[in-house]
């Protein structure tokens, strides 16, 4: 292509780009004005404002395609994915750092009011907070426990077995459930102090006196089982496939070569799963991170706060006391630590996989 | 010939032990689940497991919802409301797939196929 050819299009698309911003942020300044009752012009609501933004999208897509050509129609691919997650979960984050910042309690008659660092102040002298922060890193280290039970599963279901296809799909049966479901399923049924056939089991064993949510350690093992009952499938079908993947002719290599199948494991197939196990873990403690559902239903963060997590505290910050300004804090700083740990996570675990291979 | 049979063997017993074991705890919750919707009250408070044998199984739970052989075709409220949250997360499920999938197999095609540059990165 000739530049005399790019680029009469290239800068009417640089207009166009140009009038399509120009209007669509004009028509946020009309509407912010509105909405700050400083003008009496406006539109009800937000809306036709989103709808601009749609539009603006479009208008930004084409553009690019005219000014950039064959790279911009490159850029299509991923510019809807792009504009999805700015507009749906960066734009958010951004916008509750506003109401992070305010004193903002749905059940005061005040409204929002700016408040300055004082969410911030309280939230590091809150032990509520950080009891159930201390509780995630319980949570959290469970992930090894379960990952241990999945790869043990997964070796089985990778064995040569019969009736394979009904134990794969038993064992996965467990992630498919609501966790509400399970929460009553089991946290509420199974493990009931009088009629719960868990209960009774553990009676039958030998303890009088099974109340599994009344003292705080056996109620956050018995939390942290119920999520590993409903989790391991997850894990243990991504390790499934990454033992499929690994070419039988290794092992039997080895085994020829006079591996034990204790070496062979450790030696052979363990170093050839450390990428999938890795990828699992942490995919399982992103997710973990999140618990909420399960406390939630079953002890609501109880007794006293021995099974709250971080998001169960925020939603009960939200729901019963209506604090939206002090729990949009506790998610923002809380988002913050994730993003932190799982940085340094992943830089530990890459590392660690170079010292290893 | 005689000693590796019997290692054999009783890795075999080791392997499917564990196998029954492990699919036994991952059904057991769902056959207590299914066999309390067709429970008494009082069969439930007194953790009556197995049908027929410990406790007479009827349609409870399932009358309750309208959705018993015998309500199935009259008129019930509850059923109605339970469709009306059933159509609601299929809606919700079938929305965000195909979101998802809209927005993000091209992503996954043009993120593997070619480079980009994204401000600094």
């Amino acid at each position: 292509m000739t530049t005399a050819a790019i680029h009469p299009r290239a800068s009417s698309g640089r207009a166009l780009l140009r009038i399509a911003s120009a209007v669509f942020a004009l028509l946020i300044f009309v509407q912010a004005l509105h909405d700050l009752g400083l003008t009496g012009w406006g539109f009800a609501n937000w809306l036709p404002v989103a709808i601009a933004f749609v539009l603006w999208s479009i208008v930004y897509g084409g553009s690019q395609v005219m000014i950039r050509g064959i790279d911009g129609q490159r850029a299509l691919f991923i510019l809807p994915a792009v504009l999805f997650t700015a507009s749906m979960a960066v734009f958010p984050t951004v916008f509750g750092l506003f109401i992070a910042f305010s004193d903002w309690n749905l059940s005061s008659l005040d409204g929002r009011k700016f408040n300055g660092l004082d969410n911030l102040t309280h939230l590091f002298s809150d032990p509520y907070y950080w009891n159930a922060m201390a509780n995630m890193l319980f949570y959290v280290a469970t992930v090894v426990v379960q990952y241990t039970i999945a790869f043990g599963l997964a070796l089985l279901l990778n064995a040569d077995i019969k009736g394979r296809k009904f134990f794969r799909v038993a064992f996965l049966l467990p992630f498919m459930l609501s966790p509400v479901a399970v929460s009553w399923m089991i946290g509420s049924s199974l493990m009931d102090y009088r009629f719960g056939p868990i209960s009774k089991l553990a009676r039958f064993l030998g303890w009088d006196n099974p109340a599994f949510f009344v003292s705080p350690w056996i109620a956050k093992s018995a939390i942290a089982a119920m999520d590993a009952w409903m989790w391991i499938p997850f894990m243990m079908i991504m390790l499934l496939a990454g033992l499929q993947a690994i070419p039988k002719e290794l092992s039997e290599a080895a085994k020829v070569d006079g591996a034990t199948p204790w070496q062979n494991f450790w030696q052979i197939t363990f170093p050839l799963m450390l990428p999938i196990s890795i990828t699992a873990c942490v995919l399982r403690i992103i997710f973990q991170l999140k618990l909420a559902d399960i406390v939630i239903s079953v002890t609501g963060g109880g007794p006293g706060g021995a099974t709250d997590t971080v998001s169960s505290f925020i939603f009960r910050e939200y729901r019963d006391r209506s604090n939206v300004g002090y729990g949009t804090m506790a998610a923002e700083f809380y988002l913050i630590v994730i993003i932190i740990f799982i940085t340094l996570l992943l830089g530990a675990a890459r590392r660690w996989t170079r010292q290893i291979n | 010939m005689a000693a590796p049979d019997i290692r054999h063997v009783s890795s075999r017993v080791v392997i499917y032990g564990l196998l029954i074991l492990w699919a036994f705890i991952c059904l057991f919750p769902i056959y207590w689940t299914f066999t309390t919707s067709l429970k008494n009250a009082v069969y439930v408070t007194q953790g009556r497991l197995i049908p027929w044998v410990d406790f007479q199984p009827e349609w409870k739970g399932l009358r309750s919802l309208g959705l018993s052989p015998d309500t199935i075709f009259g008129i019930s409220t509850p059923r109605d409301e339970f469709v009306k949250r059933f159509a609601n997360s299929i809606i919700a499920t079938l929305g965000a797939a195909s979101l998802a999938l809209i927005i993000g197999a091209p992503a996954a095609y043009g993120l593997s196929r070619f480079q980009y540059r994204f401000l600094w990165m």
